[in-house]
């Protein structure tokens, strides 16, 4: 534990702090634009964060402490999993505890408190809503695990920032037909997980098609606000290791100040091109009927094994 | 070794006590030594997984013929470990469990000796032995099981099924035994594991799998699974716990014993089968578990799922083993015996918790449940934690051990090949999908059964359980909370104790602060660590918002769509929460659903009443035991016009017999 | 140098398989059509790239013939088919697609780690590659299985050839010219016979499942 590792995982989390609602901003304009519409300003999110922060917190009667809990838990676990992985440096503090199967169970944490947060009102919606993700999230629970081992095979640990290294000293690897096919498995079970359009529209509110608005529907000011933000923090997170994964370069390996400054730079730049192709499939593909997400999924999983097969081909 | 004959004795006292002592006393008394009896267990089997060392008894005198032969290593030890610390925490358990105030004889006494035959079985060292215990425990769970028999009719049927099967599996165990005892001329298991060379190839493995299907019966692999989401559920809560937390765990225990002890030399495709069953019954079971709305059914299910778990890991290591990696063997198997100490101890707290919201609901139908985390606070807590570890949360004991069950399948997939690696990439997937699974049913059971507004007048006036159940769940709701946080060194003890499999080589584990930290893995979790920092975020979290925030929450009614309700059957229940994974999953659950809608007889616009049942039965006992037992049914009949009650035709027949068995012997 | 090669094939194998199971896993016919095409596509560059590092003359001339053939003249054909039999988009498989993917996942591994094992394959690192055309004819096959609509049909059969050939030039310098032409005119000629085929149907009975064709059986 040094003053540079300590430095990166807080820089990290300032990082992702500050992006994820950028993220979203500059997501929800690029959208507009392609939708032929002005658009509210990037900067809008930052905007409705701090008018939920300031509105009145409503609670139904029927709520329990879950309703008051779930939204912290949410996000400190995206922070304790901010705080383990190598997103801007692979020298963050507690590198060994960056596993990825560890993360995932971190981050479910999160994901079964808003399914509970769901439960909690005792309304119609909420069960509608936390139904239809518990089923979603366990039915992508093969995709990614098998993509994780495919992931994994070649740095032969499971080990993010060991993963991270690697794949950086074997740039040949990063464009395999396995790791291809494991980065697409693990980018269709990110969708499915961060309810992003082919499974979810985060903006509807009809209750025929809606997963997790359903979910927080209860939920106002604050609470609303910390939920929002968790989710956007989230899904920076996952878009980050996934860009790290996919395309290493840039981030720091060496512990050295200047690179890590420059890292926020090209990772502010992953960002952007990622969320700009997650906006441009949103724009184009049509949210797909709740039974068809199996089909989804069940194709991811395809993928996934056949990228662990192929990994031991040549 | 000696330490354990006094354990009996005192369990025996306690159970023949409740004879004679009068009703008030009975139950404290006999829990009393059923607790000492676990403690003295206990003790003994961690003085000797610690010492490393193997005792033995023999005495000729105490079984005819082959007399008793015991021995006890640090792997059987291991065994009576979980057994026993899940009977202390069911004996205390006990003590406030009290409501069976007209049959409450027979369980106080029959209990220390089902716990006790659970203790022999690990230590029994010859097959005589061994089916003698084996025998006690199957008789005795069978009684404990028709426990509440006068109350509940379905408990005689559940008995039957479970009579029925358990000695199909002793019988298949038995006869695997003797295939092994002929072919090797010994009936010692150590002269057993000392001459198996011997056997050919096909006498092993016909004894293999004899044994693998008698153990896995036991320990309710599908598809030998029929009776246990019968039997488990009928009996009493803290009968329940200990089948389900640990007689199952013995099932698994003959698996290993035969694989990797008694048989030496084991064959490749052996352990692909046995991958395929964990994989069948890990995804079998919990999908059950998700349908199913009866919380000990649904647990019971999950007991499905979780042995399937181990017997996947069982069979990876058992891959590794013929594989010559016995370093990554080892640590698979060591995985596999922490998994089972973590399922041992959250099962046991998820059957007990059911149990006391059965005592203060006198419900189990989570349809019938709802809003209880606020009328049962401590209950519903004990019931959430154990929901927690079973769904792998961090920090809680499933993630721990069912991330040493990753790693060892992910080290399998790197170290293995061909055909072996695939089955173990598809013992990886099935492990997901049921974890997914678990995940997915124990926010059912906990959404549903805690959180919401109570669904009836039960729910609505739950009253919390007396202090000794409470102290129980609450004993073992910290025990999942601890082997979650420090898992190394548990992890170490199953390693000590897992080692007598594979003597020639040794990990040497370097778990600092009890996170699981080995070199060949290159990589650890700390949960301790992750622990810290989510405690500290959380606190910084929750501080922040109290500087910047000084506003009071509003109490309101739930939004109904502009309506005010305050409906509680508008809520969504166990049944619809399930329903799109059922749908899912419809070709192999098989649901029957029926909506029948009945008009006003003026128009047929106007609906009168709706009826919907959805019914999932367990698909498997439809479609493969329901035709074996009417064929048996048939082939019975037959039999019974054989047997017309003349003594002439039954002398021929015996006279027929005779005959067959000259010739067969010419 | 060769390295650079084999990573292409390596790659554009990978697409070709990977593209039949996109095949498998989409229902719109258009989106099946465009992955059949970019199929073809990945097969021609797995014959260039192939042909180049080996300096084989005929290879490379087979894969810009694949290339053209397989990637560009087959889709369009079908697409043509398409429009005729218009409207109906959705196939419905035999068995459903979740399903299906399933099946694709336990099968698809049987080729790796069998095919190794057989002895007359030489141990040149292409022909590590082989299982992935084995496990691309099988997706073919597989397809031609379970789905109902001629087009589909004709999908399924086009991969299941690609398949072939995929091994073909993996192995041996890719198939001779003469038969891999006759082969593909013979590909080619099922395509036209079966469209026009289809076509007649279609206007005579308005509908192109093979299921209901069972009648015309009779």
């Amino acid at each position: 534990m040094t003053v540079f590792s300590f430095t990166t995982s807080l820089l990290q989390l300032i990082f992702i702090l500050a992006c994820a609602p950028l993220l979203n901003g500059i997501m929800l304009k690029l959208k507009a634009r392609a939708e032929r519409r002005v658009g509210p300003p990037i900067f809008q999110t930052f905007f409705d964060l701090a008018k939920l922060f300031k509105k009145e917190r409503l609670r139904s009667q029927n709520a329990s402490i879950f309703s008051a809990l779930a939204p912290v838990v949410l996000i400190s676990s995206t922070v304790v999993v901010i705080i383990v992985s190598p997103i801007l440096s692979t020298q963050e503090l507690f590198k060994t505890s960056g596993d990825l199967f560890a993360i995932v169970f971190i981050l479910l944490v999160g994901s079964l408190m808003i399914a509970l947060l769901g439960l909690d009102p005792g309304t119609p919606f909420g069960g509608l809503g936390s139904s239809r993700a518990m089923t979603i999230s366990s039915l992508s629970e093969p995709a990614l695990l098998v993509s994780i081992v495919a992931i994994s095979i070649q740095a032969k640990s499971t080990n993010l920032s060991t993963i991270v290294s690697a794949n950086l000293s074997h740039p040949i690897w990063l464009v395999s037909p396995p790791h291809l096919l494991a980065i697409f498995a693990l980018l269709i079970v990110i969708f499915a997980e961060a309810g992003r359009i082919p499974v979810d529209n985060p903006a509807t509110h009809l209750e025929l098609t809606m997963i997790y608005e359903a979910m927080i529907l209860e939920s106002s000011g604050e609470d609303l606000a910390l939920i929002k933000l968790g989710e956007f923090m989230r899904f920076t997170l996952l878009l980050l290791i996934v860009a790290n994964l996919f395309f290493p370069f840039g981030i720091d390996t060496q512990a050295n100040w200047i690179q890590l400054i420059l890292s926020s730079g090209i990772s502010l730049i992953k960002l952007t091109i990622l969320g700009s192709l997650v906006t441009l499939l949103e724009v184009t593909q049509a949210k797909l009927r709740l039974f068809r997400v199996p089909e989804l999924l069940a194709g991811a999983f395809v993928l996934a094994v056949l990228a662990v097969i192929s990994e031991f081909v040549a | 070794m000696h330490l354990l004959f006094y354990s009996f004795l005192v369990g025996s006292i306690g159970s023949f006590a409740s004879l004679v002592l009068t009703k008030k006393y009975r139950n404290k008394f006999a829990s009393f030594c059923v607790v000492l009896e676990g403690l003295i267990c206990s003790y003994e089997s961690l003085s000797i997984i610690s010492s490393g060392k193997t005792t033995t008894f023999n005495s000729n005198q105490l079984l005819p013929f082959f007399g008793i032969r015991l021995s006890l290593d640090p792997l059987s030890a291991y065994f009576i470990l979980i057994t026993s610390l899940l009977a202390i925490a069911v004996g205390i358990y006990q003590l406030g469990y009290i409501r069976h105030s007209t049959k409450a004889k027979t369980p106080t006494f029959i209990y220390p000796f089902f716990f006790t035959s659970m203790v022999l079985v690990p230590i029994s060292n010859s097959v005589a032995t061994f089916m003698a215990s084996w025998e006690i425990m199957a008789i005795t769970s069978i009684l404990l099981v028709l426990t509440d028999h006068a109350k509940n009719n379905n408990s005689g049927h559940a008995t039957q099924w479970y009579a029925l099967m358990t000695h199909l599996g002793a019988a298949s165990i038995f006869i695997g035994f003797l295939i092994l005892s002929l072919g090797t001329k010994h009936q010692q298991f150590s002269s057993i594991v000392m001459s198996s060379s011997s056997l050919s190839t096909i006498e092993k493995s016909l004894a293999f799998f004899l044994l693998f299907i008698g153990f896995a019966s036991k320990a309710g692999a599908t598809p030998f699974h029929v009776w246990l989401p019968r039997a488990h559920p009928q009996a009493p809560s803290p009968v329940s716990a200990m089948m389900s937390g640990a007689m199952v765990n013995l099932g698994i225990y003959g698996i290993i014993k035969t694989g990797m002890t008694l048989i030496k030399v084991s064959e490749g495709w052996w352990w692909i089968v046995v991958i395929a069953i964990g994989t069948i019954s890990a995804i079998y079971g919990a999908l059950q578990c998700v349908t199913n709305s009866d919380i000990k059914k649904l647990l019971a299910y999950s007991t499905i799922d979780n042995v399937g778990l181990m017997i996947i890991g069982i069979g990876a290591s058992g891959l590794l083993a013929t594989a010559k990696d016995e370093k990554f063997a080892l640590f698979m198997i060591s995985g596999v015996l922490f998994q089972m100490l973590a399922h041992s101890i959250f099962k046991g707290l998820l059957f007990l918790s059911a149990g006391s919201i059965q005592y203060s609901t006198g419900s189990l139908n989570l349809d019938q449940l709802g809003g209880l985390l606020k009328k049962i606070p401590l209950t519903s807590t004990c019931l959430l934690i154990g929901a927690f570890s079973i769904s792998a949360l961090p920090p809680f004991s499933g993630f721990s051990s069912e991330w040493v069950l990753f790693e060892g399948l992910f080290r399998s997939i790197l170290h293995l090949s061909g055909v072996n690696r695939l089955a173990v990439l598809f013992g990886l997937s099935g492990f997901a999908l049921a974890s997914g699974l678990t995940a997915t049913a124990f926010v059912k059971t906990t959404g549903i059964g805690l959180l919401g507004v109570a669904r009836s007048s039960h729910a609505e006036t739950a009253k919390e359980v007396p202090p000794t159940m409470l102290f129980s769940t609450f004993l073992l709701a910290l025990s999942c909370l601890v082997i979650g946080i420090v898992p190394g060194y548990f992890l170490k003890l199953t390693m000590k104790s897992s080692q007598l499999l594979f003597p020639a080589k040794k990990l040497s584990p370097n778990f600092k602060y009890g996170s699981i930290d080995l070199p060949n893995l290159a990589t650890n979790i700390d949960p301790l660590l992750l622990l810290v920092l989510f405690t500290i975020a959380l606190l910084m979290i929750l501080l922040l918002l109290k500087a910047a925030i000084k506003r009071k929450v509003r109490i309101t009614n739930s939004w109904g769509c502009g309506n005010e309700y305050s409906n509680s059957k508008t809520q969504y229940t166990a049944t619809s929460f399930a329903e799109p994974l059922q749908r899912v999953f419809a070709d192999v659950i098989r649901p029957d659903q029926d909506l029948v809608v009945s008009h006003v007889e003026e128009s047929r616009f106007y609906v009168n009443n709706i009826t919907y049942s959805n019914l999932s039965q367990d698909s498997i006992e439809r479609f493969v035991y329901v035709p074996i037992k009417r064929a048996v049914t048939t082939w019975g009949k037959f039999a019974s016009q054989m047997q017309n009650g003349s003594t002439h035709r039954y002398l021929s027949l015996g006279f027929i017999v005779l005959l067959i068995v000259i010739l067969v012997l010419s | 140098m060769t390295t650079n090669y084999f990573s292409m094939t390596y790659l554009f194998s990978g697409t070709v398989l990977v593209c039949a199971i996109i095949a498998l896993w989409r229902k719109d016919i258009k989106a099946i059509i465009y992955s059949v095409a970019f199929h073809g596509v990945a097969l021609g560059i797995v014959g260039f790239s192939e042909g180049l590092s080996r300096h084989d003359l005929a290879l490379v001339q087979a894969g810009i013939e694949t290339f053209i053939l397989k990637g560009i003249v087959f889709p369009i054909l079908i697409f043509r088919i398409f429009n005729r039999s218009g409207g109906q988009r959705d196939v419905e498989p035999l068995i459903n697609t979740t399903a299906s993917m399933l099946y694709t996942s336990l099968f698809i591994g049987i080729p790796f780690f069998s095919i190794g094992r057989l002895p007359y394959i030489a141990s040149s690192p292409q022909s590590k590659l082989v299982p992935i055309g084995f496990a691309t004819l099988l997706v073919g096959f597989y397809i031609l299985i379970t789905r109902r609509r001629i087009i589909s049909q004709i999908v399924g059969l086009i991969i299941f050839e690609n398949g072939i050939s995929l091994i073909a030039f993996l192995l041996i310098s890719g198939l001779p010219l003469l038969v891999e032409l006759g082969e593909s005119l013979d590909v080619l000629l099922v395509v036209i016979v079966l469209r026009v085929l289809a076509i007649t149907i279609q206007s005579r009975i308005g509908n192109v499942d093979l299921a209901e064709m069972k009648e015309l059986h009779d």
